[in-house]
């Protein structure tokens, strides 16, 4: 369960202060497909990174399962982040030196931080793997990012996003550089991973077939939840 | 554990940019080169000038006589004698190992070659005689001298048989001087190893117009002995011939006479540690003891040390101005990386781990460049040994040393300078990362 209760973020700019997010309350079930839709400059991606425990310079109350993020040390958000959030970028965000499966199980290499176990880089591997047969790209574990298409990339952040199985994701415009067709494939595989795996899932979007996919859409104006 | 995984990142990460990095480190290399370089040829220098030009003591010895103007009384108990008595309370200071006895012959000796013993170096007879300074010395001393070439063994009193030659040792840098100047006259030069053994005869007690006081008075007559060379010594008599003491202790009773026959020279003084020297030496100078030292070799010592420091500076400013150049390139380049950090940031990587995964890369780096460094600085010492060793002559001296002297503590001292100048100019770049916002890098 998230739940927010006057969120506001301001942010120092050259001309003058801007105001993400003016005071937003809502809560977010588990198990929960949400849509944030609204136009550029509306505070849906700042709103994402304060879900995500990536903000943390907000005011008001946000907490997780009852745990408020901003009471949380910067190693014990690392490990909320790393355990409990995944996240899928609109610009996919992946490390070009690495191999597929190696960008999927790069989050092992910070669970030692949490306290949890550290797997093993053939453990790793190998669910890496898994992950990436659940988006259908396992034949390209091997292969670097450069050499894959925009949607196998998203595919491949969305298999990092689930490597460590968080129960909430998050997707920062994911389809925001596919094509049409790549990016119902996006949308298709996020509605089976909801469906399969009961994930909670906040996208920020600007796309009606992702609005679709969402069973609640939140609109945001001028950093304020319209709907 | 969290370092272990940016242990493993920092691999992958340096083989992706390892241009960048191999550049960086070229800068760190040439200054750990020119460090090494440097050092290792002013501590060759220094030993050269040290152990072979001018023959100074060991860090924990000092030599010590007694000083004309200090009062005697204060050596010994026998007021103004500078004995055995003397060596033992010297022997009892606090610091000290042990002392060695070195003692003057104080009576004439002659040295010439029958014609047997010049037929046998030479392969013909030398018409020569001469008046031949001598002294003695504690053989014990012998064991310190790690460049000594001979027998040690045999470098003791042969006993009350005439018939035996007396052993005798000569100065490594005499054997040099001899090498030099006949290289340079075009006369054949012997290896020292052929002089071992050398025999010449002495007349011991009667010089040219002297006679030593027992001869004089007629109690004694001079007696001839057979000399044989066992070996060379660095503590040898420079120009003159060295006999183990009790030899000549005993000419000294026998052909001068009194107690001044039973007089030591000077003193050699072992100390326990070469950091207790300086206490010992100014214990012995509060006795009226004064060290005796080269004063033109002490400054020539101190002009290749204050070389070796000033090189030395050098390449420290070429490590730190390639430290700063190396905090240059890691702060651009995390610049550069700075959406990829806040990605891992993202995944849940800490900051801790952020600014580990920075200094492992500096710390890679810095280990190759510490590497690179020290071989080209060791295999440039060996190109400048090699081309030296090519132009002079077999047997000279710069043919027969080491230029160069690696200690491992400069080996240690340039790859420390090396991986530290790294981090430290890493860090800055390292905590600014760990520290960016990692919401704001995402969204630009």
């Amino acid at each position: 369960m998230i739940s927010v209760r006057g969120l506001r973020r301001s942010f120092e700019a050259p001309r003058g202060r801007v105001e993400a997010l003016r005071g937003i309350d809502c809560d977010i079930a588990d198990g929960e497909f949400v849509a944030i839709l609204g136009a550029s400059g509306s505070g849906k991606t700042t709103f994402l990174q304060c879900l995500g425990g990536l903000d943390r310079g907000y005011a008001g109350a946000l907490s997780v399962n009852g745990t408020e993020l901003s009471a949380m040390s910067d190693a014990a958000l690392s490990g909320f982040r790393n355990e409990a959030i995944g996240f899928v970028f609109q610009s996919f965000h992946l490390l070009p030196h690495l191999t597929c499966a190696e960008n999927v199980f790069v989050p092992s290499f910070f669970a030692g931080a949490n306290g949890r176990r550290r797997l093993s880089r053939a453990e790793a591997s190998r669910r890496a793997v898994e992950q990436l047969r659940e988006v259908g790209l396992e034949r390209m574990a091997g292969d670097r990012p450069g050499i894959l298409s925009g949607g196998e990339r998203q595919r491949v952040a969305i298999a990092r996003a689930l490597f460590n199985e968080p129960k909430i994701v998050l997707g920062d415009e994911p389809t925001g550089n596919l094509d049409a067709k790549t990016g119902a494939e996006i949308v298709a595989i996020l509605e089976r991973l909801h469906a399969e795996r009961g994930v909670t899932i906040v996208v920020v979007t600007h796309e009606d077939r992702m609005a679709k996919a969402a069973r609640r859409v939140l609109r945001m104006e001028e950093g304020r939840l319209a709907s | 554990m969290v370092l272990a995984g940016a242990l493993r990142l920092s691999f992958k990460n340096l083989a992706r940019s390892w241009l960048t990095f191999l550049i960086a480190a070229a800068g760190l290399a040439v200054g750990a080169a020119s460090f090494v370089f440097f050092a290792a040829a002013g501590a060759g220098v220094d030993r050269i000038a040290r152990d072979r030009i001018f023959p100074t003591l060991p860090p924990n010895q000092i030599e010590v006589s007694p000083d004309p103007l200090a009062p005697g009384a204060r050596v010994g108990g026998d007021a103004k004698r500078f004995n055995d008595a003397s060596a033992k309370r010297v022997a009892a200071l606090p610091g000290v190992r042990r002392t060695y006895e070195k003692m003057s012959a104080d009576l004439p000796i002659i040295g010439y070659l029958k014609d047997e013993e010049a037929q046998a170096f030479f392969g013909r007879t030398v018409g020569v005689k001469m008046l031949i300074p001598a002294e003695g010395l504690d053989p014990a001393l012998l064991a310190r001298d790690k460049g000594f070439v001979g027998n040690r063994e045999k470098f003791r009193h042969p006993g009350a048989e005439a018939w035996r030659p007396i052993p005798a040792i000569a100065s490594t840098q005499l054997y040099e001087t001899y090498v030099e100047a006949a290289e340079s006259l075009g006369v054949p030069v012997f290896p020292r190893e052929r002089f071992l053994g050398f025999r010449f005869s002495v007349i011991i007690g009667q010089g040219f117009g002297v006679r030593a006081r027992r001869v004089q008075s007629g109690e004694v007559q001079p007696v001839e002995r057979t000399v044989e060379i066992v070996g060379f010594s660095r503590y040898a008599l420079l120009v003159g011939i060295t006999f183990p003491i009790d030899v000549v202790r005993e000419f000294n009773r026998t052909f001068a006479g009194g107690p001044s026959a039973l007089e030591i020279k000077s003193l050699v003084v072992e100390t326990v540690t070469p950091e207790s020297l300086i206490d010992v030496a100014a214990s012995t100078e509060a006795m009226g003891l004064k060290r005796r030292t080269d004063r033109y070799a002490e400054l020539v010592i101190q002009v290749v040390t204050a070389l070796t420091y000033l090189f030395g500076a050098l390449s420290l400013v070429i490590l730190v101005v390639a430290g700063l150049h190396m905090g240059h390139i890691f702060a651009s380049l995390t610049r550069e990386r700075a959406t990829e950090f806040a990605t891992l940031r993202a995944l849940g990587a800490t900051r801790t781990f952020i600014s580990s995964l920075v200094g492992f890369e500096a710390f890679w780096v810095a280990l190759s460049a510490a590497g690179l460094g020290i071989g080209t600085g060791a295999a440039a010492s060996a190109a400048v040994s090699a081309l030296v060793r090519g132009a002079v002559k077999p047997h000279s001296l710069l043919a027969t040393v080491d230029l160069f002297h690696f200690a491992p503590t400069t080996i240690a001292v340039a790859a420390g300078l090396v991986i530290g100048m790294c981090i430290v100019g890493a860090l800055i770049p390292a905590i600014r990362t760990a520290f960016r916002d990692p919401a704001s890098a995402l969204t630009s």
